[in-house]
Order: structure tokens, then sequence, then C-alpha cells
């Protein structure tokens, strides 16, 4: 049965409707927001290896939680609210895990990353 | 539902579903480097500032068939022998991030089977707590690049005469050196170590190092030259999505040692010494980044044994280490 040009354009706005929902839904879906630290770490070599970079920064006080982004060589860290890490700090926690530190990064949310090279020190 | 990719918050903050944190990682597949430690071969990775790491594995190692100047010959007593090793090893401290100590203690189960005078079959075994070690890894020289390390350093090992020298056999006759489970002498070992992984999915180490025997109640095993090689390759995954993937690592090594003669009571014993190549495939599986299980095989492809000696036989490893911290 052949459908009339009235029923196949009311089948195209419930699909786009459908789309469209679904699309507002999942922009509604709540989003974790960005790491307050991202640090290049260079030498990481393998996840038996980089626990003890998860674990050197969890056990700060200042650190709400830790992601160790192997594909990346980085370490995104979230900050307890009100709490600071100098990159001094960060340096120095990656050194004790027995890796060495690079660029540290400091995104804003909806701004341009601040940047900091440790090469450049 | 928390993302499993990173570690839970210590507070409470708005998840990222678990669909879009892999449709996220999956646009970034950039391959990285995955290397964790060869079973055989000492390594120049070390654990971390107030970082600790323990070990147990079983091995499984035998000796039998004669060999005179690597001609197999009849065995009058054909003589079999057994050891059954449970060994435990920990990295216990640090000086710094690249300076740390472990101890390692085993307990040693040993037997021999034999002809005896009267023409029956005997066996006779011995079992105990062996020698311990002390040892101490320093990483000299490193050069850290993303996903990527070469490293160099020096290992220096201490054996501790913790194991019984004086076993028995069943006649009350002192039992043979080689069944007994220690040696009764403080030995030294220093060892150069070497590791490279790359970005890709391969490592490289080796290492090589003298020990030097020392004697007990007149009698000395001879120093040792020992060298080991290990070829890593990540064989899964293909791609991290996160650190908390599974992995599987191959390992090919090659652990040789080529000793000298011991001697008894100043004499050298000719039935003593030789060199000896194994060929050492491995399996590691990683199920999570602070828990690790390994399985290897020992295959001998090389026994230049000098004089008349029993052959050794193919040894069987299998293993778990895990990582836990006792300061903060």
């Amino acid at each position: 049965m052949n459908e009339t040009p009235t029923l196949r354009m009311e089948t195209i706005m419930t699909r786009l409707a459908t789309a469209t929902l679904f699309l507002v839904l999942l922009a509604a879906l709540p989003q974790e927001p960005p790491p307050d630290i991202v640090v290049e770490v260079n030498g990481l070599s393998c996840p038996f290896c980089a626990f003890g970079i998860e674990k050197k920064f969890v056990e700060r006080p200042e650190v709400d939680s830790v992601f160790v982004a192997l594909q990346e060589n980085t370490v995104h860290l979230w900050l307890n609210s009100g709490e600071e890490l100098s990159d001094e700090e960060v340096r120095r926690t990656v050194d004790r895990a027995g890796f060495t530190p690079g660029e540290i990064r400091r995104p804003e949310p909806g701004g341009a990353p601040e940047r900091s090279d440790a090469s450049e020190r | 539902m928390r993302s499993p990719r990173r570690t839970p918050s210590k507070a409470r903050r708005p998840p990222i579903p678990a669909f879009l944190s892999a449709a996220l990682a999956l646009l970034t597949p950039i391959p990285t480097a995955a290397q964790a430690l060869p079973f055989h071969t000492p390594t120049g990775l070390t654990s971390g500032f107030n970082e600790n790491a323990a070990r147990h594995f079983v091995s499984i190692l035998g000796r039998s068939g004669l060999v005179r100047n690597g001609t197999s010959i009849d065995d009058p007593m054909d003589r079999e022998i057994s050891a059954i090793a449970v060994v435990t090893g920990a990295v216990v401290g640090s000086f710094t991030p690249l300076w740390t100590w472990e101890v390692v203690l085993p307990w040693v189960r040993k037997e021999m089977d034999f002809t005896a005078p009267g023409g029956g079959r005997a066996h006779v075994s011995t079992s105990g707590v062996g020698d311990a070690f002390l040892q101490s890894k320093w990483i000299f020289y490193r050069e850290d690049r993303p996903g990527a390390t070469t490293r160099v350093g020096i290992q220096g090992r201490l054996k501790v005469p913790l194991g019984s020298t004086d076993a028995r056999l069943p006649s009350g006759e002192e039992a043979p050196r080689p069944l007994q489970v220690g040696t009764g002498s403080w030995d030294f070992e220093p060892t150069l170590l070497f590791t490279a992984t790359t970005p890709g999915r391969w490592g490289f180490h080796g290492n090589a190092g003298w020990r030097f025997n020392g004697s007990d109640d007149g009698f000395e095993a001879g120093d040792l030259f020992l060298y080991n090689l290990a070829v890593g390759a990540r064989l899964f995954p293909d791609v991290y999505q996160s650190m908390r993937d599974q992995t599987w690592v191959a390992y090919l090594e090659l652990n040789g040692e080529v000793s000298r003669r011991d001697e008894v009571d100043g004499v050298r014993n000719p039935d003593s010494g030789g060199h000896l190549l194994f060929l050492s495939p491995a399996l590691q599986w990683i199920p999570t980044p602070s828990l690790l299980f390994e399985v290897s095989v020992q295959l001998p492809v090389l026994q230049e044994l000098d004089g008349t000696q029993l052959e050794y036989d193919t040894r069987v490893q299998i293993g778990t280490r895990y990582r836990f911290s006792i300061l903060r």
C-alpha cells in the first residue's frame, strides 16, 4: 500500500521530534567537570607501573579524584573544593612516583587552558 | 553510575555516563606502551618512593640424566633430583624513588630418588626455609619520554644463609649438599641493569652480574657470571581505553649462567661448573593495575657442563605480584 504525501510528512516530523527530544535529554545529562589539572607524565609504560602515580595523587588531601590517561601519557586531577595544588607539588608527586613530569595545564571551563611548561623552569 | 576509568571521588560529583566515557575514549585511539616485568630478568624499573610490591611464585625444577663432557652416560644410581621452591619477595622500602630495597625469602622442598646399593629404589627429601636475600636497586640513569623510558642501574644482592645445612638421611648420615635447603655461605652479587620500553608495545631488558660465593665448612660453590635478556610484547589490548584495561604481555627471555668449579677443602671439583642457558617464554595477565599473574617455562637450550654431572630439566614457574603501600 502506498503512503500519501501527508502521511510521509507526519512520519518525518515524528522522527525529527524524537531525535530532537533525544538530543535535549542527552544535553541535560549531568556532565563531568573538566579536570582542574592535567599533567604530562613521561616514562609511564604499563598499568602495573602507572598504579603508583595514581596512588601518589590519591593520597594527597587536596586531590579529590584522579584519572591516568595512559593513551595520552597524562594524569588528570580533580581537586577538592577550595583546595590548591602548586605546580611544584605536582612535579614533586610525579617524581616521587618514579616518573618525569612534563607540561602542566590548568583547564578552565569555557576558557583557554593555562599552561605551565616544566621544561621552561 | 560512575566511570570505572577514574578513581572514586572523595566528594560527590555528577558522574559522566559510562557509554559517553567509552565513546570519548574511542575518539583517542593513540597506541601507548605497556610493559610489565619479565619473570626472571631483573629490570631497571622501580616501584617509586614509599611504594611497595610483593611477589610470590612457585618454581618446580629438577636434575636427572648423567652426562660426561656433553655425552650421556649410564648412571648406576639412576639419580633424580627434584625441588619445589615457594618464593616470596617484596620491595620493602625506598631511599628515593629510584633507590629501593627488597627482601626475598624462599621455602624449599628437595627430593632425591636413587637406586640404593642393595638394588631397591630409595627416596630422601628435605624441606624448610631456604637462604634469604637482601637486595637493593639504584637507577642512576633515567630518560623518560612519552609512553617510554630508558633506565640503567645497579643491583646489589646479599645472600643470607638462613637455610639449614645439617639435614640428615634416614640412615643418620648427613644429606649431600645438593639436598640441603641452605648453602651455609654468605654470597654477594652485583648486577648491572638495563631497561628500555618503546612507545609501542615492545620492551627490552637485560642485565649482567657476578656472584661471589662464600664458603661454608670447607665447601665453596664456584663463582658465577649471570646474564639475562628479555623481550616483552603487549598482546592485549591493542589500544588502551583506560589504565584499568586488562593487559596481556608475552615475554621471551634468555637466562644464562657461567659457573666456575666448586672447591672442597681448597681442591677444585672437576665435576662442577659450566655454562647453562635457558630459553624462557612467559605470559603475564594484569587484570587490575595493582595485580599481576604470570607463568613461565624454562627450557634448557645449552648445557655445557664440566666433568660428570646430572643435566638440568625443564623448569616451570607460576606466580603473582601485587602493589601496596606501608608508608605514605
